[in-house]
């Protein structure tokens, strides 16, 4: 066995080998290629990493119903555009925030008036959306704003916007002291196209209404003007009236739900266009709408003598039958009356009468116009008087007539109004003129009458007399005529008729020889019957003729016997 | 032209040749009266029974002979005629053999007159050389009111010679055999 010793001096001594050559290793070795190749590509895989990431945003919501971490997408225009990362609650437990991850390009989308709702399967009177959502599960939407400053941080929507964010059109609040029960989402309308919606509801506590936010969608919102009166069509609505029964309803939508519509009273000019958020009342009926055009009016009180059962606030006012005004409030009036229960309490009626309705401006100069007017015409026998609107729905209206006959009845009562002077209803007017009929007829002259009658009783039955010397002559005219010349004519017709008939009977020539004659022409008939019948099975044989049928010939009883 | 005439001549010949060969043999037709005139006649003498309605029957009212060939077999022979009509004739022919009966047997005068009204049903030569005449017959007063009492008959004679004219002459035989059933009846309701 050699020790190491041994072989290093046998290699160094031995001739034929070489002393090999040392070198330190200058670079580095080829072999750390690989972990740094591998440590480029994993930094590249972390920097694009980082790089594709988009923004982190955080929403709060109210109620994260159906949202998960790592499920849930946020999506724009039904677009992906990131995933929900975190959801936790807020510090003050008042909310949920929840972080979402966005892609890589999308953080210019982030304008500070994004807004978020979660978008899941949503049932209403307006419609359904959000069936896609039952199988994938809820989605955050985002809906792009046009602010331009971005934003991180959002506060998401209850529920989805009724008119998406940069929809052109106009904003209105519309105002109600009414009891109407919209909702968001209901529909405005206009002439049976939905063009726009209430969008949010309020309530102003120092006036006491109600305010709606409504969206009006372009291009219908150059149909809003200053003169844009907007009216309730909720529904169905049935009004009994004194014009009969007035049967009103808008789209089928509005009928299930609620909604308003517009427009611009026919006498009114279009009007100036309006500025965003401009506020318009809302109207329980047309009607009213286009009443609330007409600013001033000139107000009287009518003392009612009868029942007012039937007259309602806002009842026509005509003017032989022209409306000129309308009832303003029964019995609110204050007079000098003790009260109700008081004998001859005439019950107080303010009627307007509005200058803009008999073709007078509608201002205060107007309204003098109007008062002088009526004052003329007082002294000249204007009496207002109500009177049934429909017979049906018993409404009443004023009625103001020129009365010239009528006694000027001084204003019993004081009273902060001027008075126009007021006579009695229909049927005090219908007992009148029957007890004036009772008395034309007392008037008439019967004795008169009964004398004149007398005497044509006594010419008529002479004239019957007449008649009756007429008729005996003429029975004595058709008696001589039955004597004379006809009968005997009459006879001898009868006598060539008898002999004709005699001719024609049974037992006469005429007859026998008919009978004879038809019973040869059976005969014939009965012979030529082979003939015809020979003729029509052989149609030639009357040409060419065949063997002859066999004849058949009495034999005698001794040649039968053989 | 004379090719013309030649032509017509054939044409001519041809067409009455032709018409001359769809011709038929003359018929020969025989006619027959029931009814002769008497050799002896009885003006002297009424008979008290005249003759009333005849009723023949409906295959009878025809001009043809009647030829009976087999049970239901009736054969109208097309040659063999009927002068005149059968009801006429028979009535001629019955009314003359009671006339000549009444004048064999000089019937007595304080008989009521009578009238007889006979319904020929069955008058036909028969192919078993017989002639058959079968029916009823009854009578009435003159002045119109009727007996009811009805007489059937079924007189049959045989053939002793062939042809339609010795059935003819059996036929007005039994015509006179009906006229003896007729005295005979008359006197038995009398």
């Amino acid at each position: 066995m050699t020790t190491p010793q041994n072989t290093e001096s046998n290699i160094s001594h031995s001739p034929d080998t070489q002393q090999a050559v040392i070198k330190p290793v200058k670079g580095v070795s080829k072999v750390w290629l690989l972990p740094i190749l591998a440590l480029l590509v994993g930094g590249w895989m972390v920097y694009k990493q980082w790089q594709d990431q988009g923004p982190l945003i955080e929403i709060q919501f109210t109620n994260v119903e159906g949202v998960e971490a790592g499920k849930t997408k946020i999506k724009t225009r039904d677009l992906e555009i990131g995933i929900v990362k975190k959801v936790e609650l807020s510090d003050d437990l008042s909310s949920v925030i929840v972080t979402a991850r966005l892609n890589s390009d999308t953080q210019q989308l982030l304008h500070k008036d994004n807004q978020f709702w979660i978008v899941s399967p949503r049932v209403s009177l307006n419609g359904i959306s959000g069936l896609s959502t039952l199988l994938s599960g809820p989605f955050i939407n985002m809906e792009l704003g046009s602010a331009k400053k971005q934003a991180n941080k959002f506060v998401a929507l209850d529920s989805p916007p009724t008119t998406k964010a940069g929809t052109p059109g106009l904003k209105l609040v519309l105002r109600s002291k009414s009891q109407f029960s919209y909702a968001k989402g209901d529909s405005v309308i206009y002439k049976g196209i939905k063009v726009g919606e209430f969008e949010d509801i309020s309530f102003n506590f120092d006036e006491r209404e109600i305010l709606y936010d409504t969206f009006i969608q372009a291009p219908y919102h150059e149909l809003i003007t200053n003169n844009t009166k907007f009216w309730d069509i909720s529904g169905v609505s049935i009004e009994l009236n004194s014009e009969g029964i007035d049967f009103t309803s808008g789209s089928l939508e509005s009928m299930l739900t609620n909604g308003v519509t517009f427009g611009i009273p026919d006498d009114l000019p279009r009007g100036t266009p309006v500025q965003e958020n401009s506020q318009f009342t809302i109207h329980t009926t047309y009607e009213e709408a286009t009443e609330g055009r007409y600013a001033q009016s000139a107000e009287y009180v009518i003392f009612v003598q009868e029942t007012v059962r039937g007259l309602k606030v806002g009842a026509p006012v005509e003017y032989r039958g022209l409306v000129i005004g309308n009832v303003l409030s029964i019995n609110t009036v204050e007079t000098n009356q003790i009260g109700l229960l008081a004998a001859g309490y005439d019950i107080p009626v303010l009627i307007g009468i509005q200058p803009g309705r008999v073709q007078q401006p509608d201002t205060p100069a107007g309204v003098d116009f109007v008062r002088k007017q009526i004052d003329i015409w007082i002294k000249q026998g204007l009496r207002a008087r109500l009177e049934s609107g429909n017979l049906i729905t018993g409404s009443l209206f004023v009625d103001l007539q020129h009365y010239p006959d009528a006694a000027e009845i001084p204003a019993s009562h004081q009273v902060a109004y001027p008075v126009i002077p007021t006579i009695s209803g229909e049927f005090s007017q219908i007992t009148a003129k029957i007890s004036t009929i009772l008395d034309n007829i007392n008037r008439v002259d019967l004795q008169a009458l009964s004398n004149n009658t007398n005497q044509v009783l006594i010419q008529i039955a002479s004239m019957v007399g007449d008649l009756r010397a007429t008729n005996t002559n003429l029975e004595q005219v058709l008696a001589s005529v039955n004597q004379n010349e006809l009968s005997s004519k009459l006879a001898n017709t009868l006598d060539s008729i008898s002999a004709l008939t005699q001719a024609y009977s049974g037992d006469s020539q005429t007859h026998n020889e008919l009978q004879n004659t038809l019973v040869i022409l059976q005969q014939t008939m009965k012979s030529l019957q082979p003939i015809l019948q020979q003729v029509n099975s052989k149609p030639n044989s009357l040409i060419f003729s065949e063997q002859q049928p066999a004849k058949y010939v009495p034999k005698a009883a001794s040649s039968n016997d053989k | 032209m004379i090719n013309n005439l030649s032509i017509k001549t054939l044409l001519t010949s041809l067409i009455v040749s032709s018409l001359l060969g769809c011709t038929s043999p003359q018929i020969q037709l025989n006619y027959y009266s029931l009814h002769m005139p008497a050799s002896q006649l009885h003006t002297h003498q009424s008979s008290t029974i005249t003759v009333g309605d005849v009723l023949v029957s409906e295959y009878l009212q025809q001009p043809s002979l009647v030829m009976k060939i087999d049970s239901h077999q009736l054969y109208y022979s097309p040659q063999d005629l009927w002068a005149e009509s059968l009801n006429t004739a028979y009535k001629k022919t019955l009314q003359q053999a009671l006339n000549q009966h009444v004048s064999n047997q000089q019937t007595q005068q304080d008989q009521p007159a009578s009238k007889v009204h006979v319904a020929l049903e069955h008058f036909y030569i028969s192919d078993q050389s017989t002639v058959v005449a079968s029916g009823l017959f009854w009578f009435s007063t003159i002045s119109g009111s009727d007996n009811p009492t009805q007489y059937p008959f079924h007189i049959q004679q045989a053939l002793s010679a062939d042809g339609y004219h010795h059935g003819v002459t059996q036929l007005v035989a039994t015509v006179e055999r009906l006229a003896e059933q007729i005295v005979e009846a008359n006197k038995s309701v009398n």
